[in-house]
Order: structure tokens, then C-alpha cells, then sequence
């Protein structure tokens, strides 16, 4: 058998040029899997889901009574949601882009979202617990700094889907959450709870529109009809 | 993996072996030339990131026609590569593709071939 030595050869820089033009695309098996991974959110359903999971909590800031609904509606819901979403999934999603379902060690990438959110959670509750201790503990202070929590949570996931979508426009959610917790805590109000009530049910607004237009492009740009 | 066509493509296990990343043999080509090919090969690279996938979704996301899809992914099928199933998920059926094992092992030694053979 005759045996061709390639290394700094004309020949061997002919066939990977032959090769990367019969090859217009190299397949990025990472790629593949957050393409796959990221074609499941594209309906904003998620969206939707937070910003409503987001108003429940605000209401929850009321009194005693609500904050016990609250709590239950938010665990129901949470529960509920692996049902609800492969509900909407089969519905509208399958139909227009495809099934697929992801590889087992999908779950990988699970935990990195987990740990940049869990530090992320983490990050945020140190800083509320140090303006609470500099301002005095009491109800008013914990009310007044609580959107910091909230926001270092969205701020994670935001950053999470940035960083493994590649789109900066994840982010944007996030980094409005940061400003209007700043803004929430700096701004005089005359009733503590007003601090964080404000802040979830307009974060919750920002992220059932972002759901809505979203849900609305999807339905445009994929179609049933234009496949079938 | 056992039709005519395959064991006419792949050549035997002693020369898929003979390939080193400092060499390459012209006959060690060979066993991948079917793979090799752009639609195909872009088929079995998403079927080997992902677990199982409907045709939809790879017309989506390769943009080749139904007509290629339909013929690349029955020759991969016909060579043992993938399984092709119906499915009902919810209330449609669906058209789902899957790796065999034997298609796997195929598609790393592939790439392996192709490491040694753009080193």
C-alpha cells in the first residue's frame, strides 16, 4: 500500500483547501446542541411564565393572607410547569420547527446554569444583606432592598441564556432588572412594601411583553403554512 | 450496517487502522467517501449531537429540500446508519431520526480520518 506523506506538503494544502470547499460549514457538535437547545425558547412562553410567576410574588407583599396564596400559587405553578410547557411545546412549537430532543448530557449544561444562577442569587443577597446591616434591620429596610435579590436572580438567568445563546439581547432583561432594583431602592416611597410590589409587578409587565412580542415573532416567522 | 453497499465503502478494520495523525493513506479515504458527503454528512453531525430529531426540524436548520432530505436520510437508513421511525407526540405524528450505534462509532472514526487527514 503506497503511503503519502502530508505534513508541509503542496498536496496536503490542496485537500483541507478541496475539503473546506466541499464542506461549506464545519458541524460544531456544541453548536448543534445550543442551536437544538435554544430553538425550544424561541415561542417566549418562558417569558410569559416568569412574568406571571413574577406578579404572584408581588401580590404576595400585601399582607399576611396573599403572601401565603402566593407562596402555594408559585409552588402549584412551578410544579405545573413541565406539564403546561411540553402542553405548548406539542401545540405550537413541534408543529412549526421540529421535534428534537436533546442528549442526556444536556444536563451539563443544566448545572452550569444552576451555578452561574446560584452565584448569581448569592452575589446579590450578600450586597442586600450588607445595606440592610449599614441601614438599620427593620421591615422597612428589608422591603426597600429586596429588589436586589430579585434582580441578582434575573440578572443570572439572563447572563446564563447570553452567554450559551451568543445573543446580547438576553441580556437586556437582565441589566433592565439591575437599573430598575437601583432605581427602586434609591427612589422615596411612602410605604416600604411599595419598594418591592412596584419593582416585581414591573419586571413581571417588562417580561410578559417581552413573552408577547416574541410569541408574535415566532408565529410570523415560522408559519405552518409556509412548510406545508 | 451489513448491506453490500456499506461493506463496499468501508473497507476492512486493518486499514481504518493504518491511518496515523502524521500519514495519510490514499486508501484510508475510502470507508468514509458515502459519509462524506455534504447533506449526509451534515444529517449524521446533527443526529450525533442530538438524541432524536424530526425531519422538520433538520429541513429547518440544514435548509436543503424535502426531496434531499427525504433521499440522503433513506440512504443513510438503507446503510445503517440511522433508524427512521413515526411517532405520535401529543396528537401528530411525526417523522423521527435516530443514530445507531454502529452509525456513531462510524461517524467518530470519520472524524478521526479527517483530523489525519487536514493535520
Amino acid at each position: 500500500m503506497r503511503r503519502v506523506e502530508w505534513i508541509n506538503s503542496p498536496q496536503s494544502f490542496l485537500a483541507s483547501e478541496l475539503i473546506s470547499e466541499i464542506m461549506p460549514e464545519p458541524p460544531s457538535m456544541n453548536e448543534i446542541q445550543r442551536r437544538a437547545f435554544f430553538s425550544t425558547l424561541k415561542d417566549g412562553t418562558v417569558e410569559i411564565f416568569q412574568g406571571i410567576l413574577l406578579f404572584i410574588a408581588g401580590v404576595g407583599f400585601f399582607n399576611i393572607y396573599s403572601a401565603f396564596l402566593g407562596v402555594f400559587l408559585i409552588i402549584f405553578l412551578r410544579l405545573q410547569w413541565p406539564r403546561i410547557s411540553q402542553k405548548i411545546k406539542e401545540q405550537y412549537i413541534f408543529p412549526r420547527l421540529g421535534y428534537v430532543e436533546l442528549r442526556s448530557d444536556h444536563n451539563t449544561r443544566l448545572r452550569r446554569y444552576h451555578i452561574l444562577l446560584g452565584s448569581s442569587i448569592a452575589i446579590s443577597v450578600l450586597i442586600f444583606f450588607v445595606l440592610v446591616y449599614v441601614n438599620g434591620w427593620n421591615i422597612a429596610t428589608t422591603f426597600r432592598f429586596a429588589p436586589i435579590i430579585v434582580s441578582g436572580a434575573l440578572f443570572g438567568r439572563s447572563l446564563y441564556f447570553c452567554i450559551f445563546s451568543g445573543k446580547w439581547n438576553y441580556l437586556l432583561l437582565g441589566l433592565i432588572s439591575i437599573l430598575l432594583a437601583i432605581s427602586f431602592v434609591v427612589l422615596p416611597l411612602p410605604i416600604p412594601q411599595y419598594h418591592t410590589v412596584l419593582y416585581l409587578w414591573i419586571v413581571a409587565v417588562l417580561s410578559v411583553c417581552t413573552g408577547f412580542w416574541k410569541y408574535r415573532r415566532f408565529l410570523h416567522e415560522d408559519s405552518i403554512k409556509e412548510e406545508w | 450496517m451489513s448491506s453490500k453497499k456499506d461493506k463496499g465503502n468501508r473497507g476492512s478494520k486493518k486499514e481504518k487502522q493504518t491511518g496515523s495523525p502524521t500519514s495519510f493513506d490514499e486508501d484510508s479515504f475510502g470507508p468514509y467517501r458515502f459519509i462524506h458527503e455534504p447533506n449526509r454528512l451534515l444529517i449524521i453531525a446533527q443526529l450525533y449531537a442530538l438524541e432524536q430529531v424530526d425531519m422538520l426540524y433538520l429541513k429547518k436548520t440544514l435548509g436543503i429540500s424535502w426531496g434531499n432530505l427525504s433521499f440522503h436520510s433513506t440512504q443513510l437508513e438503507e446503510n445503517g446508519y440511522i433508524t427512521i421511525k413515526k411517532q405520535f407526540i401529543g396528537k401528530k405524528s411525526y417523522t423521527l431520526l435516530q443514530i445507531t450505534p454502529e452509525g456513531k462509532a462510524h461517524f467518530e472514526d470519520y472524524k478521526k480520518a479527517m483530523r489525519a487527514f487536514l493535520a
